[in-house]
């Protein structure tokens, strides 16, 4: 088994013109959780139709489990979905909502049901028609819905959206319930960093349609941690210095800043080492990043979020 | 595929609307059933004979009026049957519009939902769900119809003096051919709901074609096919609203062959669109 339970290789949606996903080549490791975030509009509800089986591609390829194209089909089965609003039956209780479902895989056991109930906390609504449940109900039962058939690979967008506190928390607590007992792989799209890094193990952030970049949670959290921040017009030529200088944990973020993570202390004797090698620093300082604001930054400011 | 139709049957005989339309059914039958036993006690030997001619030359004709017109086809002096009744409604479209109207409920209500989002991304071939569901509509088409008869006959039953079924060999004949057609009609509504995709549209598109709304249309092309030298040729004839129009009570095997061929065309025309069109298209 390939290291990656899902690939997609340049993976592009065009209506019309308009290219919703652009050029996506991105990873997903078999007992992630991986948090897929970008702003509304930003082409993650496509791609992740597109992964489904629910959209066909412009162009690029998916790999599931090792199978591409074609032989994708053998595999789709073991691929589930929340996409947007879960999509129910009103006038039919959750039990026969997920029966329907049930049926398509075969499955007549009543306890299979019963258990799926209970496991994203509908046990007790009884025969409660679905048009008279609550959002958080509503979502938690899209989720059932995809857990019926035990997929490996889970999709979840924007599963926290229109939902209280109470009920995000309780989202959460069952992705990583469902990852924990289950060792399903989940990929959870949202527009809010702050949310998915309570429970992601590794993140795609996507912007414009086009993926920016892909990171464990280590690596955020390191991003986000605080750093000497250098900004300086060419950070190769601040590299050796700084190698010389014993400095290990750091990392060049653009054309124009290094980072780094260690001896926070030592910021005074880096401006003075660079200063001696004639690199002209523009700016040096200790600097630390909230969640949503290094994505905001990544994605081109608050002011356009 | 199997599992599909499982699923499919499984949600068509808990969808709200089966059961709502069986119900309005049953007490349109009771009460035409009744307007016909009070009209006929009514009605002189003249008008009697009046209302069979009508009926016969019905039979004979190569067009049919828009709107809905159901006409008895008892002789003077005979009882009303249960045939003739159940033919006359039939005929008349009155069952295929309680049919056409469920399958478009029917029909769109996993994509109106967004239940298909559950669903689409997990099968082997989306358009495998298309066949399901029309497979599903067969199973209902018979059910619809035999459901009728049997109203039919209890109404009978109960409002007239005395009970005749007719001949039941006929009566099996005409009823099993109705079913296919009913199905093709059916299939016809199924493929506009998933085509279009609005209930709306497709409802009144429908309803429409039972109202007999495209005889304007087969007219046109009647006289255009005139024109080009080709003489007796008529559309209608070759649609399923001109075959559920004009089938009579006693079916030759001939007319069993013609009725065979132009249901089964019509089957295999818009389940390929349907299965395509799903197959093809994004959800």
């Amino acid at each position: 088994m390939a290291e990656y339970l899902l690939t997609t290789h340049h993976l592009t949606k065009q209506f019309g013109k308009y290219k919703a996903v652009n050029d996506v080549t991105l990873h997903v490791k078999k007992g992630a959780i991986y948090g897929f975030i970008g702003r509304n509009g930003a082409g993650k509800t496509t791609f992740l139709k597109m992964i489904s089986g629910l959209s066909k591609p412009t162009s690029g390829d998916i790999e599931l489990f090792g199978y591409k194209n074609e032989e994708l089909k053998n595999v789709r089965s073991r691929v589930s979905c929340l996409i947007e609003t879960p999509g129910l039956y009103g006038n039919m209780s959750a039990y026969e909502n997920l029966a329907i479902k049930c049926k398509l895989f075969g499955i007549d056991d009543r306890t299979y049901i019963e258990k799926i109930l209970e496991t994203v906390g509908l046990a007790e609504v009884g025969k409660k028609k679905t048009k008279q449940f609550s959002l958080g109900m509503k979502q938690r039962l899209g989720i059932g819905l995809a857990l019926v058939g035990e997929p490996d690979l889970l999709i979840l967008d924007e599963p926290i959206n229109g939902l209280d506190p109470q009920g995000i928390a309780e989202i959460r607590k069952m992705i990583v319930r469902l990852k924990e007992e289950q060792n399903m792989t989940i990929m959870v799209s949202s527009h809010i960093l702050e949310e998915l890094s309570k429970i992601a193990t590794h993140y795609g952030i996507i912007h414009e349609g086009s993926l920016l970049q892909e990171l464990t949670r280590e690596e955020l959290m390191l991003r986000c941690s605080e750093r000497i921040e250098i900004k300086l017009d060419s950070p190769n030529e601040a590299l050796p210095v700084l190698d010389r200088l014993g400095f290990k944990n750091y990392e060049v973020i653009d054309k124009h800043t290094i980072c780094v993570y260690e001896r926070l202390n030592e910021s005074a004797q880096v401006n003075m080492e660079l200063s001696k090698a004639g690199i002209l620093i523009k700016g040096i300082g200790i600097n630390s990043e909230e969640l949503e604001n290094y994505f905001l930054n990544l994605t081109g400011g608050a002011n356009h979020a | 595929m199997l599992n599909m139709i499982r699923m499919e049957l499984y949600r068509m005989f808990r969808t709200k609307s089966f059961y709502v339309i069986g119900l309005v059914l049953t007490a349109a039958i009771v009460f035409t059933t009744h307007l016909a036993a009070v009209e006929m006690k009514s009605f002189t030997m003249e008008e009697k004979q009046e209302q069979y001619e009508y009926a016969m030359e019905q039979q004979g004709e190569e067009s049919i009026n828009i709107g809905m017109v159901v006409t008895v086809p008892t002789e003077p002096g005979a009882e009303i049957s249960v045939f003739d009744l159940f033919y006359a409604n039939l005929k008349g479209k009155f069952i295929a519009l309680f049919i056409v109207i469920f399958t478009v409920l029917y029909s769109s209500a996993d994509m109106t939902s967004g239940y298909i989002k559950n669903i689409a991304g997990q099968v082997k071939n989306r358009g495998y769900l298309v066949l399901a569901k029309a497979v599903s509509l067969f199973i209902y088409v018979g059910l619809m119809i035999l459901f009728f008869a049997g109203v039919q006959a209890v109404s009978n039953a109960i409002l007239f003096d005395s009970f005749v079924w007719g001949p039941w060999k006929a009566f099996l004949t005409y009823g099993g051919m109705q079913i296919l057609l009913h199905f093709a009609y059916a299939l016809i509504a199924m493929c506009i709901t998933i085509v279009l995709r609005n209930n709306v549209i497709s409802m009144l598109l429908v309803v429409c074609i039972c109202m007999n709304v495209l005889t304007i249309v087969y007219s046109a092309i009647d006289n255009m096919i005139g024109r080009l030298g080709v003489k007796a040729f008529h559309v209608i004839d070759y649609t399923i609203s001109g075959k559920i129009a004009f089938l009579p009570m006693e079916i030759t095997v001939e007319e069993v062959r013609t009725t065979c061929f132009v249901a089964i065309a019509f089957w295999v025309v818009t389940l390929f669109i349907g299965e395509m069109v799903f197959r093809k298209r994004d959800i």
